[in-house]
């Protein structure tokens, strides 16, 4: 009696023919971290995401002594310059949010 | 410059980060400084921004955070007991500690012995405010039911025994003279021996102290018929302070042989008049409540006062409590403690604290927003 014989290794999930609209999700990209000042006024935070654009920066100061004002003085889509008011020993830490 | 984390090489763009993000709003009073805790569990210290400064009394005040930590905390308070207190002040009373699973323990002080377990502390032979403290230590560590770890034990105000107005030359002449007097002072406070006295003999043999000088006798001279009972005194005080005097010889051997004379462990100064003299022990704290530290052995009594008292030290001790967690920050009760003060548990903290500070003083309310990367994922 003849018999069928499969080929496993041909098998494949077939689609159906109609595909559904895609829903898209925006995800808008976000980065935090701590930029090290050792006694100077002028440092660059590296941003780790490629944004399409300028992203918004916030960062506040953080140190024992660190009385000291801070202005983003450069903002590029690689990286932010944060500048003080005065050279001190601290931290600023940076929250960057994506701009849609 | 360093930053975290690295920069690095830019992320692929299917790589989505994961934030946790958290709001805190903290009050501040008339402060410069402020604090809050952090609500959520932060894997990483988070980066923490002013978000906003809500005040009327200092519109341009500068903020700046002082510390930001992810990590739990325990909660540490500490016990005082001041300076003077003794075991039969504190006999009888007693004072609770909570640990953070609201576990209790009372513990009472008792001058009728030893015991340090269970609750008790026994003071027994406690002399001194550092072995109160210490008792209290031990048996605070002798509860395993109770998580509170009892640690460094630090010395507050202190104040150095004295004995005021002590010697009163009044009556002290060539004529009725000799004084005999002689000075106990332990080694234990800087004495010279604990088992020889130190004599100062005051007699008309001679006016520069040869003639009264003997083994452990530091002579002093008042052969001139016009010594004031005042140059008495002041020869008196060079010979306890070991200064150079005319009238002033050290003693042939023993103790008060050094170039001098000198009783160590003592410091002389002239008291509420040029005859009397004020002695104070040169360390402080109660080892130096000497009784009988100086006595009229013979002669013409010169001697008012023979104990030092009023020697004393503040000792504070640290409590700790063993697990993590503002549940920890209890309240120390030590107001049925006779001396007693206490600071309460504080800064016990479950996810971490923001501290800040401001250019100046004001009211109003601080946000700040808390970020950190939770996770990576790749898409």
């Amino acid at each position: 009696m003849a018999y069928i014989k499969r080929n496993k290794n041909q098998w494949r999930k077939v689609y159906p023919g109609v595909r559904r609209k895609p829903v898209y999700e925006i995800i808008q990209r976000m980065e935090v971290g701590r930029l090290v000042f050792s006694n100077s006024d002028v440092e660059t935070f590296g941003f780790s995401n490629a944004y399409d654009k300028e992203p918004t920066i916030t960062a506040s100061v953080n140190g024992v002594d660190a009385n000291v004002s801070i202005n983003c003085i450069s903002l590029t889509r690689g990286y932010a310059t944060i500048a003080a008011s005065a050279k001190f020993t601290g931290e600023v830490h940076i929250q960057v949010v994506e701009q849609l | 410059m360093a930053q975290y984390p690295s920069a690095g090489a830019a992320k692929r763009d299917t790589v989505i980060s994961d934030h946790l993000i958290e709001d805190l709003t903290t009050p501040v009073s008339d402060s410069e400084t402020g604090e809050t805790l952090l609500e959520k569990q932060h894997r990483d210290i988070p980066a923490v921004v002013v978000v906003n400064n809500q005040t009327n009394t200092a519109a341009h005040v500068n903020l700046y955070l002082t510390a930001v930590t992810n990590i739990a905390n325990w909660a540490t308070g500490s016990i005082t007991i001041a300076g003077g207190t003794t075991a039969l002040d504190l006999n009888g009373d007693t004072f609770t500690l909570i640990d953070k699973d609201t576990t209790s323990q009372v513990f009472t002080f008792n001058n009728t012995d030893n015991v340090v377990t269970d609750g008790s502390i026994g003071l027994l032979t406690a002399t001194d405010e550092l072995t109160i403290i210490t008792r209290t230590k031990t048996s605070i560590n002798n509860i395993s039911s109770l998580d509170i770890t009892a640690g460094t034990i630090t010395e507050g105000s202190t104040a150095s025994a004295t004995a005021v107005n002590a010697i009163d030359t009044t009556g002290l002449n060539r004529a009725s003279s000799p004084s005999l007097i002689q000075f106990s002072i332990p080694s234990s406070i800087g004495g010279e021996n604990d088992s020889q006295v130190t004599y100062i003999l005051i007699n008309n043999a001679d006016d520069t102290g040869a003639g009264p000088a003997a083994g452990n006798t530091i002579g002093i001279g008042i052969d001139t018929g016009s010594v004031t009972e005042a140059q008495i005194a002041a020869a008196i005080i060079a010979a306890i302070n070991g200064t150079s005097h005319a009238r002033v010889t050290a003693a042939d051997s023993g103790v008060g042989a050094s170039a001098n004379g000198n009783v160590l462990g003592i410091t002389a100064e002239q008291g509420a008049s040029d005859t009397q003299i004020t002695l104070t022990t040169d360390v402080y704290g109660p080892t130096g409540n000497i009784t009988n530290g100086v006595v009229l052995t013979s002669g013409v009594d010169i001697v008012d006062v023979e104990d030092f008292t009023g020697g004393l030290a503040t000792q504070t001790l640290q409590v700790i409590q063993d697990i993590t967690g503002s549940t920890g920050n209890t309240t120390i009760n030590m107001a049925g403690v006779t001396g007693g003060s206490s600071t309460n548990f504080v800064d016990g903290n479950n996810y971490g604290k923001i501290t800040f500070a401001a250019s100046e003083s004001f009211t109003g309310s601080v946000r700040l927003r808390a970020v950190s990367l939770q996770n990576d994922y790749l898409m």
